[in-house]
């Protein structure tokens, strides 16, 4: 038995040594792991795109040079068997960012296995700790009594053991609870330690992957802006003209009518290129502020304050919870933006 | 042999860093050439006619810009493809793996110690046990 006291009183120093639990995180970083997943998506997006673009640059390639394409296997008895078109030395239509999207889902098991730690419940699956051990020395302690007195040495041991005995269920359940929790914590702190020192490389390179999704994006939008503008100056120079053609007043009625029809046509020309004009800067002004990079950078604060956090004696909730809504907050404003890029990249699906 | 972090750190922003300013040399004649475009358009929106040389100007302004733009797209996509193949990605890779692999092994050492609280309080269950048993002894012995 004193052995087990020894245990709680070890368990209870262990306990004073983690000032927080594994509990606490268990939300942070759940949020933390939904986060990576829309990253993930957004990565997903943005590669499946440039992949799209560097087929139809392959495409446009052959079509300016056909010797650029070549064919590999596709013969019936020639080994390994395949049949693939070549430029280049690559598929005409490849698999794109096969490395960096590896680095993706890495990240997405990374997130997965926190969460499990933090809040796995194998902390529930411990058995609770026998209650009935203090009923148990005590009833002993009585029984040793009676027996005692029995044979004329009498003994008081049930006040002595009632005084220690009876909590010890619960503080040995308590602590040793503490003592999971302290490992998960310990674990917690090591992981994001490490992968602290790899983050920052692995957001660099998605950001860079959805910066240059955005500048491929942005140059079009440009180029549409300019077609947009250069209908706009069509469509306003003559209503500029006609405008110094108004006829005096006293001018027949029947040349009033005409010239107003004349002037109302051009002005509902120039009105629809406004409209497309407008819709062609909103695209762009969108695309300028870059907001996919935003994502991926957001997502590397979050990590950051995350480890920050785990490594503070008094956890910074405050600092976690501020990261994760500015990333919220974010990824709300890329929706709202992604829609203005697609009705300035398709003008046609505008109703 | 594997880069380090600080290597792995610098070649990632070494091919970016040469990739930018290739993208920065373009984008700014494509602005100048916009500058130019923007001339000829506000001469149209003022309702006046460009001549046959502005018209031509105007055309090559427009190829000069598809050109550049075709060019811009070339080398943002080459250089993804050449940072995907580099041994930095390689590098970041298998440190994250790795990472998770020992991740793996955290979660089956703390599974350990839950599998050990709870064999320790088989343990004390059966002390209990035992107690109960060795209390009915006794009763039993003090009646006698």
């Amino acid at each position: 038995m004193r052995c087990v006291f020894r245990s709680v009183f070890v368990a209870c120093a262990l306990v004073l040594l983690a000032a927080c639990s594994t509990t606490d995180f268990a939300q942070p970083i759940k949020d933390f792991s939904t986060a990576a997943k829309k990253a993930q998506t957004d990565f997903t997006g943005y590669a499946g795109t440039l992949e799209k673009l560097k087929g139809e640059q392959n495409v446009n390639d052959v079509a300016d040079d056909p010797d650029l394409l070549k064919v590999d296997g596709c013969k019936l008895r020639v080994k390994p068997a395949r049949c693939v078109l070549l430029v280049r030395g690559e598929a005409l239509k490849p698999q794109y960012l096969v490395h960096t999207g590896q680095i993706m889902t890495a990240i997405v098991t990374y997130s997965d296995d926190l969460t499990a730690i933090a809040s796995a419940d194998d902390i529930g699956q411990l058995k609770t700790a026998s209650d009935a051990i203090p009923g148990a020395v005590n009833g002993l302690a009585s029984a040793v009594d009676a027996f005692s007195a029995q044979q004329h040495r009498p003994t008081n041991l049930s006040a002595q053991v009632a005084a220690i005995s009876t909590p010890a269920g619960e503080i040995l359940t308590i602590a040793l609870t503490k003592i999971a929790e302290y490992e998960k914590l310990k674990a917690l702190r090591e992981a994001t330690a490490r992968m602290d020192a790899i983050f920052p490389d692995a957001m660099l390179l998605m950001a860079n992957v959805a910066i240059t999704n955005q500048n491929i994006s942005n140059r079009t939008l440009f180029r549409n802006y300019e077609a947009a503008r250069a209908a706009y100056s069509a469509a306003a120079g003559p209503v500029k003209n006609k405008l110094k053609e108004r006829p005096k007043p006293g001018a027949p009625q029947q040349q009033q009518d005409a010239y107003n029809k004349e002037l109302a046509d051009l002005q509902s020309t120039l009105r629809n290129a406004l409209n497309s004009y407008n819709t062609a800067a909103q695209g762009l002004d969108a695309g300028l502020k870059n907001p996919s990079q935003a994502a991926f950078t957001a997502l590397a604060d979050s990590h950051a304050a995350l480890v920050r956090a785990l490594e503070m004696p008094e956890p910074d909730f405050k600092t976690v919870f501020a990261k994760l809504q500015e990333f919220a907050q974010i990824t709300a404003t890329v929706a709202a933006d992604v829609k203005k890029i697609d009705d300035a990249l398709n003008p046609k699906t505008k109703t | 042999m594997p880069l380090s972090q600080q290597q792995r750190a610098a070649t990632i922003r070494e091919i970016l860093a040469t990739k930018q300013k290739l993208i920065d040399r373009i984008d700014t004649d494509m602005d100048n050439l916009d500058d130019q475009l923007q001339a000829l358009d506000d001469k149209v929106a003022a309702g006046e006619t460009l001549t046959e040389a502005e018209t031509r100007q105007r055309q090559i302004f427009n190829d000069s810009l598809n050109t550049l733009q075709v060019n811009a797209q070339r080398i943002e996509l080459m250089t993804l493809e050449r940072l995907d193949n580099s041994a930095a990605v390689a590098g970041v890779s298998s440190e994250i793996n790795q990472a998770n692999q020992e991740l793996t092994q955290v979660q089956q050492q703390i599974k350990n110690l839950t599998d050990t609280i709870n064999q320790l309080n088989d343990f004390l269950k059966g002390v209990t046990s035992l107690l109960t048993s060795l209390t009915g002894l006794l009763a039993t012995l003090a009646v006698a």
